[in-house]
C-alpha cells in the first residue's frame, strides 16, 4: 500500500508539471489535474470521494474567512494606484535627476525605486515590466553599459517581493503559519506558538535592506573600477537646479512617507495587515489624485490636515460618547472630531470623482479585481490539489523522504532550496507558495536545528527570488526580454544579471549561516 | 448562431466584471472607516468588520469569470508564447475539457448540498456578535461555480467551432 501511495504522488507531481507547461491557467490545471488523481486515489483505495467533498468547507473555513487574506485586495489597490497614477514614473526621474549627475548614480535610483515599488502587485512581471520601459531607455542614451542596465533593472524588480510589505509575504505568511501550526501539533505540542504577517514583514525587513545596500555597493564599484559602463549625466544637459529639489520632494515624499507609515504601523503592532492596508490604499488614492491640479493637491493637503488633527484630537482626548458622565472638554473634542471626519471624507471624495473622472479610479479597479481574483482562484485549485495530496497519503511521504536524509535538516532544507529553486523557473512566487510550501514546510519545521518559520519562509522567499533572476529561465528575464530593444542581445542581460545572483546567492549563505539577521527583529518587536 | 451564443455569454463576463469591480473600493473604504472608527473613536463593531467577508467572498468568486474572460488567471508561458494560434486553441479547449469541466462539476457537487444545509437551518455567525446570514455567505461559492461555468460554455463554443467547424 505504502508503495502505492509513492507512485502516485510522484505521478502526481510529475503529472502537474507537465500540464502546466501546456500553458492552461494554473488556478485550472491545478483543480483538474488534483481531481485526475483523486480519481486515481479513489479507484487504487488510497482515499475515499467523501475527502473531495470537503472542498467548500474547506474553502470556507480557510479562505473566505480568512481575515489575513483581506490584505491582499486592498494591498493589491495600492500598488496599482501608485502605478497608474504615475507616481512611479515621476519618482523613477526625480531620482534619476538627483542622481545623475554621479557616475552610477541612474542605476542606484532604479534600485531604490525597485525597492520602494515593494507593495506592487506582487507579480514579477508587472514591476519588471514597468521598470524596464520607464529606466531603460534613459539608461542607454546616456551610455549605460547594456548588460550593466539591464542587469539592474531585472534585479532590482525583484527586490519587490522580499521587502515588506509585499502581497508575496502575506500569501507566504499566511502559509508558513498554518505550516508551523501543524509541525508543532505533530511534534505533540497542542497549543502551539502563532506566527503572524507582521513577524514576517520584520524577518524580512533586514535582509531586505541588505540586498538593497549590496546592490548599491556593486553599482558603485562598477563606476569607480569601470567608469565606462555607468557615465554620469553631463552637468550642463541637466536643467538648472530650481525647483529640482522641491520636485524631487514632491516626487519622494508622499510615497515614501505611505510605505513607512504602512509598514511602521504593521511592524509595531499597532495596526494588522489588513487595516494598515486600507490606509495605504487611501493614502495611495490621494497621492494619485493630488496630481492631477493644484486645486486637488491643496483639497489632498487639507484633508491630510484633517487627518491629522484627528489623530492629535484622539491621543490627547477620551472620545467614548458611551460613557455615564462625559467631560465638556471631551464632548466639544468630540464634536471636532466628527467634523473633521466630514470633512476628510469629504476631501477623499473629491478625490476619489475626480479620479474617476479622469478614468484612473475604474482602471484601478478593474486591475485590482483581476488580479485578487486570480491569487484567490490559484488559492482555491491548490486547497483541491493538497486536499487530494493529503488524501494519497503524500504529506506523510513527503515527511518520511525528508526525515530520513542522510545529513539530516540540513540535506533536508538544502534539497528544498534547490527544488524550489528549480521550480521557480517556470512557477511563479504565488504558485509555489500555495502548492510547495504546504506540502514541504510542516515536515522541515517539525526538525530539530531549524530556525523556525520566520527564518525559513525569508530564506525561501529569498531564494525564489534569487530564481527569477537565474539564466536562462528566470522569470525576470523573461519580462524584461520583452521590453528592451531587439538589438541587445539576450547573452548582454545574461551577463549583466549574474553578478547580483551572485550577490544573492551570498545573502542566501549568509542568512542561513547567521539566522539572527532574520529572526533578532521579529524577536524585538513581537516578544521583547 | 453559436457566435450569437458566445457573445451573449461573454457580455454577461463582462458584466460581471463592471459590477464587482465596484466591491475593492467599496471594501476600501469600508476598512478605513473601521479603522477610523477602533482608533479615533475607539468603537469597533463585529457585525461592520464581519460585513467585509461578505464583500470580499463576493469580489473574488464572483470575480473568477470576468478574469477568466480578461484572460488574466496565470499561464505558465514558457511554451505556450510560442505556440501557434491553432496550438493555444487546443489547450484551451482541450484543457476546458478535461480540467475544468471535471472541476466544475465536482464543484457544484459538493457545493449545492453544502448551501442547502446551512440554508435549511439558517445558519448564523459563529461569533455571537456576528452577522447572522452565514448561509449567505456560504452561497457565495455558487457565484464562483456559477460565473466560472457560463465562461467555461462560452470557451468550449469558441474555441470547438475554430478547432472543428473550420474543417467542414
Amino acid at each position: 500500500m505504502m508503495d502505492m501511495s509513492v507512485v502516485v504522488t510522484i505521478a502526481m507531481f510529475v503529472t502537474l508539471v507537465g500540464m502546466l507547461m501546456s500553458g492552461f491557467p494554473v488556478a485550472f490545471t491545478l483543480a483538474g489535474t488534483a481531481l485526475l488523481f483523486g480519481g486515481v486515489g479513489i479507484a487504487t483505495g488510497l482515499m475515499d470521494f467523501s475527502f473531495l467533498e470537503i472542498l467548500p468547507n474547506r474553502l470556507f473555513g480557510n479562505v473566505i474567512r480568512n481575515e489575513l487574506l483581506f490584505a491582499v485586495p486592498l494591498f493589491v489597490t495600492m500598488g496599482v494606484m501608485l502605478e497608474k497614477s504615475n507616481v512611479a514614473e515621476d519618482l523613477l526621474e526625480s531620482m534619476g535627476k538627483l542622481f545623475g549627475s554621479l557616475r552610477g548614480g541612474l542605476g542606484i535610483s532604479v534600485t531604490i525605486v525597485g525597492a520602494l515599488l515593494a507593495a506592487s502587485t506582487g507579480i514579477v512581471g508587472a514591476t519588471v515590466v514597468t521598470m524596464g520601459l520607464l529606466s531603460l531607455p534613459t539608461m542607454m542614451r546616456r551610455g549605460y553599459d547594456t548588460s550593466l542596465a539591464t542587469g539592474s533593472i531585472a534585479a532590482a524588480g525583484t527586490l519587490g517581493q522580499i521587502i515588506p510589505p509585499s502581497i508575496v509575504l502575506i500569501l507566504l505568511a499566511d502559509v508558513m503559519s498554518n505550516a508551523w501550526q501543524q509541525a508543532q501539533l505533530n511534534n505533540g505540542l497542542f497549543s502551539p506558538v502563532p506566527m503572524s504577517a507582521g513577524e514576517l514583514f520584520a524577518g524580512a525587513l533586514i535582509p531586505g535592506l541588505a540586498l538593497v545596500g549590496m546592490y548599491i555597493l556593486y553599482q558603485i564599484g562598477m563606476a569607480i573600477f569601470r567608469p565606462e559602463t555607468s557615465p554620469a549625466i553631463p552637468k550642463d544637459e541637466n536643467e538648472p537646479d530650481d525647483g529640482l529639489y522641491s520636485r524631487l520632494f514632491l516626487a519622494l515624499l508622499p510615497p515614501l512617507f505611505l510605505i513607512v507609515a504602512v509598514l511602521g504601523s504593521i511592524l509595531t503592532g499597532i495596526a494588522t495587515p489588513t487595516e494598515a492596508a486600507s490606509v495605504g490604499a487611501i493614502g495611495a488614492i490621494l497621492l494619485g489624485a493630488a496630481r492631477l491640479s493644484t486645486r486637488m493637491r491643496n483639497i489632498v493637503l487639507a484633508s491630510l490636515a484633517a487627518i491629522i488633527l484627528l489623530l492629535v484630537i484622539s491621543t490627547s482626548f477620551d472620545l467614548r460618547m458611551g460613557r455615564e458622565s462625559v467631560p465638556t472638554a471631551d464632548q466639544v473634542a468630540y464634536w471636532t472630531a466628527v467634523g473633521l471626519t466630514l470633512l476628510f471624507f469629504t476631501g477623499l471624495s473629491t478625490a476619489l470623482w475626480r479620479t474617476h473622472k479622469s478614468g484612473v479610479l475604474g482602471d484601478v479597479m478593474r486591475s485590482t479585481l483581476r488580479i485578487s481574483t486570480m491569487i484567490y482562484a490559484i488559492l482555491i485549485g491548490a486547497s483541491l490539489f493538497s486536499l487530494v495530496f493529503r488524501g494519497i497519503g503524500g504529506d506523510e511521504i513527503i515527511e518520511d523522504m525528508l526525515h530520513s536524509l542522510p545529513g539530516g535538516q540540513f540535506t533536508a532544507i538544502l534539497l528544498v532550496m534547490v527544488l524550489m529553486f528549480v521550480l521557480g523557473f517556470f512557477l511563479d512566487f504565488i504558485e509555489i507558495t500555495f502548492v510547495v510550501v504546504p506540502v514541504v514546510a510542516p515536515a522541515l519545521l517539525a526538525m530539530d536545528g531549524t530556525y523556525g518559520p520566520i527564518w525559513l519562509g525569508v530564506l525561501m522567499a529569498m531564494n525564489l527570488q534569487t530564481s527569477f533572476l537565474t539564466p536562462p529561465f528566470g522569470f525576470a528575464l523573461f519580462y524584461l526580454r520583452g521590453v528592451v530593444p531587439e538589438h541587445v542581445p539576450t547573452t548582454a542581460i545574461y551577463k549583466g544579471v549574474m553578478p547580483f545572483v551572485l550577490i544573492q546567492v551570498i545573502a542566501l549563505v549568509v542568512i542561513s549561516l547567521f539566522p539572527e539577521l532574520v529572526t533578532w527583529l521579529p524577536n524585538k518587536l513581537f516578544h521583547g | 448562431m453559436i457566435d450569437t451564443l458566445v457573445r451573449r455569454l461573454d457580455q454577461f463576463s463582462s458584466k460581471t466584471g463592471d459590477f464587482l469591480s465596484l466591491l475593492p473600493l467599496l471594501l476600501v473604504l469600508l476598512q478605513f472607516a473601521i479603522v477610523l472608527l477602533v482608533y479615533v473613536f475607539s468603537s469597533g463593531s463585529v457585525q461592520l468588520q464581519e460585513s467585509l467577508q461578505y464583500i470580499n467572498a463576493m469580489m473574488f468568486l464572483g470575480g473568477v469569470g470576468y478574469t477568466a474572460f480578461k484572460d488574466e488567471h496565470v499561464r505558465v508561458d514558457l511554451l505556450y508564447c510560442n505556440f501557434s494560434d491553432r496550438g493555444k486553441t487546443k489547450v484551451n479547449f482541450y484543457g476546458t475539457l478535461f480540467l475544468l469541466v471535471p472541476f466544475l462539476i465536482l464543484f457544484w457537487h459538493a457545493s449545492i448540498p453544502y448551501v442547502t444545509d446551512s440554508w435549511s437551518i439558517m445558519e448564523t455567525s459563529v461569533e455571537s456578535s456576528g452577522l447572522p446570514f452565514i448561509y449567505i455567505l456560504k452561497s457565495t461559492l455558487l457565484l464562483f461555480a456559477f460565473t466560472l461555468s457560463i465562461h467555461a460554455v462560452a470557451d468550449l463554443l469558441r474555441h470547438g467551432k475554430a478547432l472543428f467547424a473550420g474543417n467542414k
